[in-house]
């Protein structure tokens, strides 16, 4: 079976998942990106997330859990 | 309107496709809410706002290194029955409820140095020391790195590894 690409990049510095295309972070404002990353959170209401809030996420959207 | 403590639960996925199937449900949960709001404006009858309610999942979440679970936190299991129905990568729409800090572990591993300490005894799992047990000597929280002496060296020669590198094996009492 083919082996799939992973579907984004993540943003160095607040973990963002973006598109592979993308050259600024749209969270951030970050150009610094990898496709290092392992785990995912989507985020889609900040305020009554707990988990957002313990990782310290305040915008919607994908998250990776490991950067490295 | 108050909102109560959220619940989590998990649902298992063919093996390797956890994350398109949290990628399924983003979509569905968006465009069933908007439409749920368009509906509501047009006709804002009291039927579609009482039985109509919106899918109330708060995070989708793909923990590092399992690739056949999605776990939900979500305000009602409702909520996540309809937004995984028919989906064709899940093996079962069984939910498993999870504890809350049980998630947070998986998500938000402790740091191997916080739980080193100087002369707890560690196994080296990389670079070319790999296999080899040793003491910490040092630990710099700020550089992330640890200094060992190798237990079986014949030689006492200090060495600087990233934390990364070890694994506690025995944790000395402190105070010995």
């Amino acid at each position: 079976m083919p082996v799939r690409g992973k579907p984004f990049k993540a943003c160095r510095r607040c973990k963002a998942l973006v598109d592979k295309k993308a050259e600024v972070c749209p969270i951030c404002g970050s150009r610094e990106f990898t496709d290092d990353w392992e785990g995912m959170i989507i985020v889609i209401n900040p305020e009554a997330s707990e988990l957002a809030k313990e990782l310290g996420i305040t915008k919607p959207g994908r998250y990776a859990l490991k950067v490295t | 309107m108050a909102r109560g403590k959220p619940i989590y639960r998990a649902v298992r996925t063919i093996a390797g496709r956890a994350i398109d199937v949290a990628l399924i449900v983003e979509n569905r949960i968006k465009s069933y809410n908007e439409e749920l709001m368009k509906k509501r404006e047009t006709s804002p009858s009291e039927e579609i706002i009482i039985e109509e309610k919106p899918i109330e999942i708060y995070s989708i979440i793909v923990t590092p290194g399992s690739k056949a679970y999605v776990y939900f936190e979500a305000a009602n299991s409702a909520s996540i029955f309809k937004a995984i129905k028919n989906i064709k990568y899940i093996k079962s729409e069984r939910l498993v409820p999870v504890a809350k800090e049980e998630l947070m572990r998986l998500i938000k591993p402790k740091p191997v140095i916080e739980m080193i300490n100087v002369r707890d005894i560690v196994e080296i799992v990389k670079g070319p020391f790999r296999g080899m047990r040793a003491q910490v000597l040092s630990v710099d929280r700020n550089k992330n790195v640890v200094m060992l002496s190798i237990l079986e060296a014949q030689f006492n020669v200090p060495i600087t590894v990233p934390a990364d590198y070890v694994k506690p094996v025995k944790k000395t009492v402190s105070g010995v």
